[in-house]
């Protein structure tokens, strides 16, 4: 499917049925055209393109080599995007991200500083192990993230739209890693866990890149605008009040407010889940409710997406910790009992 | 809302058209009943509060159902309230909720949400079902039953206690003085002056040569026995007022305690019986024996014969020689101990049982039967204590309290203290409102009791 050009916003519901049946359209091809690359992880797939569609950032856990870096590649090119990239190191330099100024020489011989862009001037920006840069660089994308700009030397720089971070940290390497600060980890969308390939998806995977290529993805969206456009579109899908309570009652439960209870989960919890991230819930369950062919978002959509947005904002306690209590689980048990 | 947003609503119009019909009647009658329940119970404290039953009761009538109509209006309004009976599952009550909560949006995003789910409703529109709530009161009946139980025990005066004041009674009674005479008919008959004294005070049982005594129980209610000599001292009562329609109108039930008392209370009744021969013999000194056994109800009995004999100075003896025995002349079987009364002394109705300083009980009709209406008055003779500050009232003989004490006992030893009768008016109280009297009477005995306690004379000639 080929789309190009801006379309003007939707003033029927027949005309807003169309736009988000060719919005469903669109988001199946593009993740039918990544899963021809990546082999499995079907689920990471479809958050990273919900992430992409909502302009949000996505942090990826998982050990190396399960494709994390092929994946956002692959993203750029269906989607059409820039990709920037950057691997993050100890010594990285926030002007290695940002950009910096340089001394250039006019013609005529008069220098003059230059602004220099840095990679954080692209669509998608795959920061890989994010997690072993220090807080100081780290804290280079604090502003990218959330305002989508870049203030160097006074002079504020905007983002090309959309701008999408795809940060990787690897679970494994304790050693010379800086854990990402909570107010860092907030501005991700998404935390998604890459698991380790199943028997069948390995013999897949070795049957793809051992043999003949199949050749390059195809790219899907040729007007990169397009997502800007759906990005507003989705943000139009309502939401009755009462779903709404229902997902204010989920965001308070993951505070640990009752003292600490014995039998509630959020005995586990330190400190919980922000308003960022129930914007986050609400925003991923008004697509997840478009892309499941519904046009106004339900309980369950926030359930399904509860995980992906907030289990990175749960701070566990050192109990649940020591015990080895997941965020995942914990979420599990909330949801339960708000039924 | 337009036109499209009811077609587009049809569904869910219909739904919650059927679904608010089941919601108000259910909840009108759920109202109702909460209503009813909490009014009922307010009534009842009112009624124990000693107000007006009527007012009460039509407050009662008026009240709940008013209760429930507001109730009904302030939330068949809610159509959340509505749509949280459907029986659904939580992605339909989702889709219904959402279709509430857009039907009157113009926002085309929310329209089409709302024809969708429409669309959905129409064809799941019989799966969709109102569920009737289950209510908390049928969860907690058994507790609001008991409650409610509890609460008429409770006004109907059943649940007082006053086992503990009359226990804690003190003895031996002040002595009564006998009324003066007032007729020469019944002057010999109370020529001996009469004493009543409490069979639990020995001292005062001794039998006199010119002193009668009519012992009686203290507890008429609790023993067959004592029962008798109550009602010998009736007996003895209308005997000392020569009148034959006073003589005839012992107690049906103080006759039969009597006669179903020990073999005490029939040798009483015996030589009460030779006592009461010789007295139509004109004999001046009619005597009579108690007999054994049940002493004090035989000596009661004995007496009451004795003082249908009335002349002279009959007396019965208690053959035990414990128990006070002796029957007398005019012996009162006044629950007071009082003399008998100049009016009844004339054997006509409202004859007064008066003892100094105690309150007296008329009889209406010259009986004292159970069910039978007395007054209860002070003694306003000269002399009388507290006779200015005593009021009149009325009650039925068999009207008890929770123990079971009549309120014609009121007075009798053992049972309530006549000088308290001043504090009320019984007349003017309600029926439930006479318990809390009753109790008021306890509170007040214990501290008339100290003025009123026997100074051991003999203050009855």
């Amino acid at each position: 499917m080929k789309l190009s050009g801006p379309m003007p916003a939707p003033r029927s519901d027949t005309q807003i049925e169309a736009e988000l049946a060719t919005f469903r359209a669109c988001f199946g091809e593009v993740q039918k055209e990544i899963q021809r690359v990546i082999v499995g992880q079907d689920q990471i797939i479809r958050y990273a393109v919900m992430a992409v569609f909502l302009q949000g950032h996505v942090l990826l856990e998982g050990v190396p080599g399960l494709g994390k870096t092929l994946l956002m590649n692959t993203m750029g090119q269906v989607l059409g995007l820039g990709f920037g990239r950057v691997q993050f190191t100890p010594d990285l330099m926030p002007s290695d991200i940002t950009g910096t100024r340089v001394l250039q020489q006019e013609p005529n011989g008069a220098m003059r500083f230059e602004f220099e862009r840095g990679p954080v001037f692209t669509n998608l920006l795959l920061a890989d192990e994010i997690n072993r840069a220090t807080p100081k660089t780290q804290s280079a994308l604090l502003e990218s993230m959330q305002e989508r700009q870049v203030t160097i030397a006074g002079v504020t720089h905007i983002l090309p739209s959309p701008f999408v971070v795809l940060a990787t940290q690897n679970p494994l390497e304790s050693e010379g890693t800086y854990p990402l600060p909570e107010a860092q980890l907030d501005r991700f969308l998404f935390k998604l866990l890459i698991g380790f390939p199943t028997q069948l998806e390995l013999v897949d995977i070795l049957r793809r890149t051992t043999g003949t290529v199949d050749g390059p993805p195809q790219r899907v969206v040729e007007d990169p605008s397009r997502i800007s456009h759906w990005s507003r579109l989705l943000r139009h899908v309502p939401i009755a009040a009462p779903t709404l309570e229902f997902a204010a009652r989920l965001l308070l439960a993951t505070h640990p407010r009752d003292g600490g209870a014995k039998d509630s989960p959020a005995r586990w919890i330190r400190f919980g889940a922000s308003p960022r991230g129930l914007q986050a819930m609400v925003l991923a369950a008004k697509l997840g409710a478009v892309l499941d062919g519904r046009f106004a978002v339900s309980r369950q959509d926030l359930i399904d997406v509860a995980k992906p947005c907030l289990r990175h904002r749960l701070l566990l306690s050192f109990e649940a910790e020591s015990e080895g209590i997941r965020p995942d689980t914990v979420l599990d048990q909330i949801v339960q009992r708000l039924g | 809302m337009s036109n499209r947003q009811t077609q587009y609503a049809c569904q869910l119009n219909e739904l919650l058209l059927t679904a608010r019909h089941e919601h108000r009647k259910t909840f009108l009658i759920r109202s109702w009943g909460r209503a009813t329940i909490g009014v009922g119970m307010v009534a009842g404290g009112a009624l124990w509060l000693g107000l007006a039953a009527i007012p009460v009761i039509v407050l009662g009538l008026v009240v709940p159902p008013a209760i429930a109509w507001a109730m009904l209006l302030r939330r068949s309004t809610s159509l959340a309230e509505i749509v949280s009976r459907l029986d659904l599952s939580a992605d339909s009550h989702d889709r219904i909720a959402t279709e509430v909560d857009f039907l009157g949006d113009a926002d085309p995003w929310r329209q089409l949400a709302v024809r969708k789910y429409d669309d959905w409703l129409n064809a799941n529109k019989a799966t969709v079902k109102y569920v009737r709530p289950k209510l908390w009161e049928v969860k907690y009946a058994i507790f609001i039953l008991l409650g409610l139980l509890v609460l008429a025990h409770l006004v109907s005066g059943r649940g007082q206690n006053h086992s503990e004041a009359i226990s804690d009674r003190p003895e031996p009674r002040e002595p009564i003085k006998a009324a003066p005479p007032v007729r020469s008919a019944s002057r010999s008959a109370t020529t001996a002056t009469t004493r009543a004294v409490s069979a639990s005070s020995p001292r005062r049982a001794e039998p006199t040569t010119n002193n009668v005594h009519a012992a009686s129980a203290s507890r008429p209610d609790r023993n067959p026995a004592t029962a008798g000599a109550s009602a010998g001292g009736s007996q003895a009562s209308s005997g000392g007022s020569g009148s034959s329609s006073a003589a005839g109108g012992s107690t049906c039930s103080g006759g039969s305690a009597g006669s179903s008392g020990s073999a005490g209370s029939s040798g009483g009744g015996t030589q009460g019986g030779s006592s009461q021969s010789g007295a139509r013999q004109g004999a001046g000194s009619g005597s009579g024996q108690g007999g054994s056994g049940s002493t004090s109800a035989g000596a009661s009995a004995g007496g009451s014969q004795a003082s249908s004999g009335g002349s002279g100075s009959s007396s019965a003896r208690s053959s035990s020689g414990q128990a006070p025995a002796g029957p007398s002349a005019g012996g009162s079987g006044h629950p007071v101990g009082g003399a008998a009364d100049p009016d009844l002394a004339k054997g006509a109705p409202g004859g007064t049982f008066a003892g100094k300083g105690h309150a007296a009980i008329t009889k209406e009709d010259g009986k004292l039967v159970t069910g039978q209406h007395v007054t209860i008055r002070p003694d306003r003779r000269p002399g009388g204590r507290d006779s200015d500050a005593l009021t009149d009232g009325e009650a039925t003989v068999d009207e008890t309290d929770r123990e079971g004490h009549r309120l014609a006992d009121v007075g009798r030893p053992g049972a309530y203290d006549p000088v308290d009768l001043n504090r009320v008016e019984l007349e003017s109280l309600p029926a439930s409102r006479r318990v809390i009297v009753m109790r008021y009477f306890q509170a007040m005995r214990a501290q008339a009791l100290p003025a009123t306690a026997p100074t051991g004379k003999d203050t009855t000639r």
